[in-house]
Formats: structure tokens, sequence, C-alpha cells
């Protein structure tokens, strides 16, 4: 039984093909923008705070070399996909910043240019061994280094003095430390992320892990080498003490437990540092920031928590300019004050004769007024050098959050850790590249 | 004006004295109407699906490639199968293929079953304001399954749900957003939306089985859901088949529903299923050539499926005789 309007199909018919007008219409209608001429003012994209006030000054010092700065957002949260895409599209910025973890993958795409020639011999002495090491692949240089990252332990001193509790200064009185506040309390001493993959990779630079390695032409791939075993060993070993609160960083869980002194240690990069004093500013004076905990009784070392760097872009034809920017920004004084005068950061530059004006741009009330860019001047000359992200590490990190978000359902950290790597692979080997596992 | 009964009427009506005047004036609003039936769709066909896959497997043969270490030597050249060893090597994508296997085995029976039977039950004559309950029923089909999924993710988060809320108070604590528990929130999403889009499909099948049979069923003492089962559902066993391909081939694309779950827990990660993998490898990892072979694998399954499922219904409809074929 049908008794449809007769007027349906030639209803249906002009309807398809105004549609398909449309399709028509849209599909034509791109521009391209160009990277314009070797005059213009450089282009620079950046996500981190105090770009603006830094590239005003630039722009009110040098007003024949005009920046042109435009906010991005950081690299996983969508960054990283913009400048791809850019790139692609041929009109990325000339200068760009970008977190140590992504160069490789951002140099292997041919988004970064070897920028090795254009480092005067005075940008290399002022920067230094452990700063270059962030910004060099197999001795090329692709990225100018901004700030260093020594992992630090920030702790409450009004719980740890309540409970009698030392500052650790190895792992094994850490692990002591913890159990002693757990069970006279119920305080978790510090806090896992399952959303921390560079809080991981920290701890397996100090312990001397390699996850990613370059070996003649070929990159060697193992996550679970010795080094790193021992330190999700002792993570697990925590974990399964319940002596950890498991709660993703800046999460809601987490925040709550600073606040409320549940949590009394939090282990971080010199960044960080106010970052958590404008989260928890209920609890401002009552924390101090201590060394890491080392291993053993060896040579003290510290693995690096979230860097940044500037790169140049390949396509760019005003090289030589981004980098006088580049150098100005990342070696005089003007340059940090500019960026910090906001006073809420409290990133610790690379250069050594930038270090004094930074520390005169944030407040460490929160820190009880403690020299905290003193101590981590001493911090960095302990940075490990020598280690390599790989060359699509946003991929690997999300793997790895992955499988560490199923801690709690019975996974270990090894097992996620060895998920990763299986998952990181045949994205290499589609990409040609020589990999080995060990 | 329906075009195409126009050419008969004429044929019918036409003297026989001038047969091929006739034909030639009747062939030409044909062609006609071919044209203007045929042509958007053919466009279309070339436009956004022939010419798309033909790219994606010209793509999926061909990297951005590298050599050694792969520091600025990017060259794009052909590398033959490697993209599609990669995939079928990367554990993630597996898992994803499984992943949308459990899923699809939980939600196809289900859907398929629950339209089924609710179609009955309209067919039936059981059921009051039968227009206003299908519409009711049909209204989730026509919300964009991303709003569908917000819907349900507030629904679903402890903390604002008013759900959630209700059970605590009696005391049950449920974890939608657990391991456990994501392919059945996924399927509950999935059925929200579909149940009542397929219900309405399967009752116009039902609506065209001639009248006469089930009233020959009844008067042979078939009660209702005898009539049911061995008369209406097997006269609409060509629906049922075909509801069952494009049910399928939605299964195994599953993408808006995990994408939006993945914002709220990490526990889907961007490759949950086969087109996130897809969506994560050319968006994320930059990678194209990856990109394109899973898609085109995806694409065999879909067709493989389809020429099963196809064939397997055409098989069982000819064993079953076709009552309209046998009165005609």
């Amino acid at each position: 039984m049908t008794s449809r309007p007769p007027s349906r199909r030639g209803v249906l018919a002009a309807g398809l093909w105004t549609a398909l007008a449309g399709v028509g219409a849209t599909s034509c209608a791109s521009a391209s923008a160009g990277q314009g001429n070797p005059d213009g003012p450089v282009t620079f994209w950046s996500a981190l705070r105090g770009t603006d006030t830094l590239v005003a000054k630039w722009n009110a010092i040098h007003p024949d070399d005009p920046v042109d700065y435009s906010p991005m957002t950081s690299g996983l949260a969508g960054g990283n996909a913009k400048l791809s895409n850019a790139a692609r599209a041929g009109n990325a910025p000339d200068i760009v910043t970008i977190v140590d973890a992504d160069l490789p993958s951002f140099a292997i795409d041919g988004v970064c240019a070897d920028i090795t020639d254009l480092v005067t011999p005075r940008l290399r002495t002022q920067l230094g061994p452990q700063a270059w090491t962030n910004g060099k692949l197999d001795g090329r240089v692709y990225g100018i280094p901004l700030d260093l990252g020594p992992m630090l332990l920030a702790y409450r001193t009004d719980i740890f003095d309540a409970h009698r509790i030392d500052v650790p200064t190895t792992w094994e009185e850490f692990h002591e430390a913890a159990r002693k506040l757990k069970r006279q309390s119920g305080i978790h001493l510090t806090t896992f992320h399952p959303n921390a993959y560079n809080v991981l990779a920290g701890h397996a630079m100090q312990s001397g892990g390699r996850w990613f390695a370059i070996e003649g032409d070929s990159w060697v791939v193992d996550f679970l080498d010795e080094p790193t075993r021992r330190v999700a060993d002792y993570w697990q070993k925590l974990m399964d003490e319940d002596l950890l609160l498991v709660a993703p960083g800046s999460s809601q869980e987490w925040m709550s437990a600073l606040a409320r002194g549940r949590v009394a240690a939090h282990m971080v990069g010199p960044w960080g540092l106010a970052a958590l004093a404008s989260s928890v500013p209920g609890t401002s004076g009552r924390w101090r920031v201590a060394p890491l905990p080392q291993w053993g009784t060896g040579k003290p070392v510290l693995g690096t928590d979230g860097v940044s760097l500037h790169a140049i872009t390949a396509d760019s034809p005003r090289k030589e300019r981004a980098m006088r920017f580049l150098e100005w920004m990342s070696t005089t004084p003007e340059a940090i004050t500019a960026r910090l005068s906001s006073g809420r950061s409290s990133l610790f530059p690379a250069a050594k004769n930038q270090v004094e004006a930074a520390s005169r741009q944030f407040k460490t009330d929160f820190y009880d007024g403690q020299d905290l860019y003193g101590l981590v001047t001493d911090q960095a000359r302990l940075l490990r050098t020598g280690w390599t992200w790989g060359p699509r590490m946003q991929a690997t990190a999300t793997s790895l959050h992955n499988g560490l978000a199923r801690l709690s359902y019975g996974t270990k950290i090894t097992e996620a850790l060895r998920t990763a790597q299986a998952e990181t692979l045949p994205d290499m080997r589609s990409l040609g590249l020589k990999v080995r596992q060990t | 004006m329906s075009t195409s009964t126009a050419p008969s009427k004429l044929r019918t009506t036409s003297a026989p004295s001038a047969p091929t005047t006739t034909a030639t004036r009747s062939r030409r609003p044909q062609r006609q109407a071919v044209g203007v039936l045929l042509g958007p769709f053919t466009l279309l066909l070339f436009a956004v699906f022939l010419i798309p896959v033909l790219y994606a497997v010209k793509l999926s043969f061909f990297s951005e490639s590298h050599t050694g270490l792969g520091f600025g030597n990017a060259h794009t050249t052909f590398v033959g199968l490697r993209n599609y060893a990669a995939v079928l090597a990367d554990p993630s994508f597996v898992q994803g293929v499984g992943t949308t296997l459990v899923y699809a085995l939980v939600f196809i029976p289900l859907v398929l079953a629950g339209a089924l039977a609710l179609a009955l039950l309209f067919d039936s004559g059981l059921v009051r304001a039968r227009q206003l309950s299908q519409t009711v029923l049909f209204v989730p089909h026509a919300v964009p399954g991303i709003i569908a999924t917000v819907i349900w993710l507030y629904l679903y988060t402890p903390g604002i749900s008013p759900v959630l809320d209700l059970l605590s108070n009696a005391d049950l604590t449920v974890n939608f957003l657990g391991l456990r528990m994501l392919i059945p929130s996924l399927v509950n999403i999935a059925l929200w939306s579909g149940l009542g889009y397929t219900a309405v499909i399967f009752f116009a099948a039902l609506r065209a089985i001639p009248r006469e049979l089930i009233e020959a069923a009844q008067v042979d003492g078939a009660g209702p859901v005898r009539t049911a089962l061995t008369i209406k559902v097997p006269l609409i066993r060509g629906t049922l088949s075909t509801v069952a391909i494009f049910t399928t081939i939605a299964a195994l694309q599953l993408f808006t529903e995990p994408m939006l779950l993945s914002r709220a827990t990490p526990l889907v990660g961007p490759r949950y299923t086969p087109n996130m993998y897809i969506f994560d490898a050319a968006f994320t990892r930059n990678n194209y050539g990856l990109a394109s072979a899973a898609s085109v694998l995806l694409l065999l399954v879909c067709c493989a499926l389809s020429y099963v499922v196809t064939r397997g219904s055409a098989r069982t409809a000819r064993r079953v005789p076709n009552p309209r074929k046998a009165r005609s």
C-alpha cells in the first residue's frame, strides 16, 4: 500500500541537485597566505606565559626589526596539530615554542630547521651542556633551550614536622617516610599521576634509563631497560602498599587532596613551583622545596621535567633575524625580566646571566621565603645529559597514559611501559626509520 | 508529477498506428528521468566515494619516508605494503578491532531484536496511541550523535548526574565510565538513538505485508504470537538483513561516541576503535600513509561483511517461497 504524494520525487531530485550545487560551491574557496617577503616582521607562535610582554619589550627597543607574536594552545591541547598543519600548508611562523619531548617529531617531519650553523659561540657557551642536550639531536641543533627543569621535591613543612619526618635524601628514606606518614596519619606522602609520562620519564632519566637511543643510523627503543624497570618496580611497590594517592595531574581530586593536606609532597620541575602556589593558595607559607631523593650513595644525578625550546621553521625566509631575536631572548637579563614581569612564573632560565634577574621576579612567600633560585642553580648542575625523546612522543605519551589509567584495574607500570613501546614501533617502522629493540 | 509512471501511461494509451514516433517521444522523458534521478547519485558516488577511495588506496602505498634516523631527509616514496604491515602489527589497532567486535556482538542483536519486538507490538495493534509512541521512540534518532553522547556523559558522570545521585540514595554505586562498563555504556547510547529508527523501518515493512495473509492465518487459528513469528517475521526477512548490514557497518565505524567518552575518561584512549585509530594516525601522528592503509583495511572488511550478509540472506530468501510472487 503506497500512497505517496506524486511530487515527492520531483522535490527529492531538486533537493539533491541543490545539495550538490552547495558542495561544489564551497569546495573551491581557499586562499593561500604564504610566507611573505624576507623583510617582513618575524612571526612567532608560543603557548608560554609572558611571551606578550617579552615581545613588547623587543619591539620597543628594535622598532626597525619587529616581531609579530600570536598565542597558541599548548602542544597536547592542539598546538602540535596546529603547527603541523600550518607547516604542511606553508604558512608556519618563523619561530615556535615547543616542548623538549616534541622536538624529534618536528625535526623528522621537517618542521624545525637544522640551525646548528646559526648558533653563535657566545650563545653556545651561555647555555651550557645541560641545556643543549634538550635542543640537540644526533649532534645537530634543532631548538634553542629556554630553561632547565631539574626535578625537585616540594613538601609541606607543617605535616613533616607534626609527624617527625625528616626530608628524605634517598629513595629508600622516601619509602620509609611514606610508610611512617601513612601509618601515623593516613596522609599520602605524594601523588602518582597516571597522566604524567614526563614525571615517570624524569625518574627514568635520573636512574640512568634510556627509552630512545641513537646508535649509528638506527633508533634503539627500550622502555624496560634495567634502570627504568627499577623505577617502575619502586613506584609499583609504593602503590601496592597504598602509600600514594593515585590521581591525574591537575585533576579536581588531586587539587582538593592538596588543599585539605591529604598529600604532603609534590615532585615537579622549577616551572611547577609557581603553578603549585597558584593552585593551592590556602596553604601558603607551609611549603618548602628540597632536592629530589637519590638512588644510592653514588654521584647525585637528576632528571628533567618539561622544558621549552624555540625552533626556527624550515621554510622560514627570515632565519638570521629570527636567530638574532632568539639569542637576545635566551641570554639577556632584560628579556627574562620582561618575560617574567607578571610575577606568576617560576621558570628557571638556561642562561647563567639570566638567573639573577629571573630570581627577582618570583616572590617566594608561598615557600616560606626560601631562596629557590639558589637551590635550583645547585640542582641544575646535577642534570643528566644524553637523554633522547622518541620521534612520535605525543603518540607514545598518550599510549602510556592509556596504560597507566588502568593501574587501578590491576595493570602494572611495567605492563603499561611494554604496551606503549609496542604501540610506538609500528609508527616508526611505517615512517621508514631504522628501529632496533634490545 | 510521478515521472516514472508517465511513460507507461503513454505506452498504454498510444494508438498502434504510429508506434515508432511514440516510442521515441516516450523514451526522451524516460532518459531525462534517468538523468535527473541517477545524475546526483553518480556524481556524488564519484566525488565523495570512488575518487576518495582511490586516493586513499594510492596514499596507503606511499609514505613520507625517511632513512636511518630520519632527520631532515623526508621524501615521499612508494613503500609497497609497508603501511599495511605496520597497521596489522600495531597492537592498538588489533585491540581496537577486538573492542569494536565485542561492541557489535552486543549491540547488533540487541537493536535488531528490540526493534523487531517493538515493530511487532505496533503492528499487532496492542499499543495505544501508536503514532505518539512511535514519534517518541523516533525522536532520539533526530538528535545528532555528538549531542546524544554529551547528554549521556552528563548522566554518566559522578557528582553531576541526577541518575547516579538517585542510585546512590538507594545505596547503589555504578561507575558507568569504569573499565567493565565502557562497552555497556556505549551500547546504551547507541540503543537509545537507534532503536526507534530501526523499529520504524521494520514497522513499515510489516505494514506492507498483505493483510489477507494475516487474516488467513487468524482464520486457521494462529494466535498473535504465532502469527508474528511464523508469518510476519519470515516475510520481512529481506528488510531484516538489509538493516543488519547497515547496523553492522555503522557499528564497525564506531567513532563519535567513544571519541567524546575519551575526553571524560582516560580509559578510552585515542585509538579505542579502528576509526579513532585512523583519526589519530592522520591528525596526531601525521602519518597519512598509515591512516590510509587502516582506512582501506576497514573498507575491505565492511565490503566483505556486506557481501557475506547479502549472499546469506539471498540464499535464505530463495528457500522461503515469496507469497507475493505466488499470488501474481
